[in-house]
């Protein structure tokens, strides 16, 4: 039916990372199940798509796929981009009071400051070529926004990313993938996005390029590790000829007496 | 004067199918010449001429959800379409909504039709209106 699609890619980011493998941490749902996909929820999807055309071939509809990759640890989608830069920006202004409130003291407990200091939001890093560390402006924090010392205590709600979209089905024109800006932050600014020539009937597959970061401690900074992977997933294309709604055959009177 | 009207009918499915009404979702446009009455309403009057092609299509506001038209029927006419001679034959998505104004239709006489729109695939999944009309001027 026309419409766009959504192909949801759900991925168990702490377990892939763990045993260094998508296969059996992610998860794929698309929205035509009524349409006929098949596998949908588990890790091997085939999208069914109907398309039409005119009788002279040419594609009648056009479909639009949207990927959206998400974390099951994901931050509520309800939360602004800003939500955690805001966070940060508050916990920091509080620190800097109670800091000056602690050094206007007489018996100041260098302890005290040292705990104040300590509870600044730190940055992630990540590593350069030649090996030394670039701060990003991605602060350190739980999901509800406090600062974090520990790496155990660090969430995985770091979205999965799709770099490209590639394979059969791109190589062959049967869709056009390309990556788009989008304000709506539960896609982090950015999302791939697919047209599908329709006329193409057969199955085609796809793969995606899927970035995780892993999260280590080195010197005492926090340093986002990105690791690749790549998966598969099919389209199924049909096609069907376009006919007269009122006659089921070509263009007539309207049926009025 | 031009050969071809198209009514467009923007649809809130999500509005709809919670309502199970199309009446308060649906704001229905033609492109005619002729000044239509009830633009952008559920009571749109299209004023058109004999031998002019109206095409109907119908557009989801909200592009991820589903609309079809799967069936357009005028109102006490004796012809009736028969939807029900060839079920499950053709998808909604393969039916052009288009026709020509037929030459015996009377001056300045509302023809009402009822159009049912397909959104998605439950039992509850068709609704229609009639609230609808095509004019000669």
């Amino acid at each position: 039916m026309n419409q766009q699609i959504t192909i949801l890619v759900v991925v168990d980011v702490e377990a892939a990372l763990t045993q260094d493998s998508l296969e059996n941490n992610l998860y794929l749902i698309d929205n035509l199940k009524n349409d006929g996909s098949k596998g949908i929820g588990s890790n091997n999807l085939t999208t069914i798509i109907n398309g039409t055309h005119w009788l002279d071939k040419s594609q009648a509809s056009e479909v639009i796929i949207n990927w959206q990759p998400i974390s099951i640890a994901s931050l509520p989608s309800t939360l602004g981009n800003s939500y955690h830069k805001h966070h940060s920006s508050i916990q920091l202004t509080n620190c800097i009071g109670e800091i000056d409130k602690l050094v206007s003291h007489e018996k100041i407990k260098k302890s005290a400051i040292r705990d104040k200091i300590d509870s600044i939001p730190q940055v992630y890093y990540i590593e350069g070529k030649g090996g030394n560390l670039i701060a990003t402006n991605i602060k350190v924090l739980d999901i509800i926004g406090n600062p974090l010392k520990e790496k155990k205590d660090v969430p995985s709600y770091n979205p999965p990313q799709i770099n490209n979209i590639t394979g059969e089905a791109v190589s062959r024109e049967v869709i056009f993938p390309a990556q788009y800006g989008s304000p709506i932050s539960m896609k982090d600014g950015f999302y791939w996005s697919a047209s599908v020539d329709t006329s193409k009937e057969g199955i085609h597959s796809y793969s995606m390029q899927i970035t995780l970061y892993d999260t280590i401690i080195k010197q005492g900074k926090f340093i986002l590790v990105p690791k690749f992977f790549e998966f598969n997933a099919n389209l199924q294309i049909s096609t069907h000829p376009m006919v007269n709604g009122f006659t089921k055959g070509a263009l007539s009177y309207l049926p009025i007496i | 004067m031009q050969n071809t009207i198209t009514i467009n009918l923007a649809v809130d499915v999500i509005g709809a199918l919670s309502d199970k009404s199309l009446e308060n979702n649906i704001f229905v446009m033609d492109n005619s010449d002729f000044n239509s009455t009830g633009q952008g309403t559920n009571k749109l009057i299209s004023l058109c001429c004999h031998g002019q092609k109206i095409i109907w299509k119908a557009t989801a506001i909200d592009l991820q959800t589903p609309v079809s038209i799967s069936n357009i029927q005028f109102i006490n006419s004796k012809r009736k379409n028969d939807k029900h001679s060839v079920p499950h034959k053709f998808s909604p998505d393969q039916l052009e909504w288009a026709g020509i104004v037929p030459y015996h239709l009377i001056h300045k006489t509302e023809y009402k039709y009822e159009i049912e729109l397909v959104m998605g695939h439950g039992i509850n999944s068709r609704l229609s209106i009639n609230s609808l009309s095509l004019m000669c001027i």
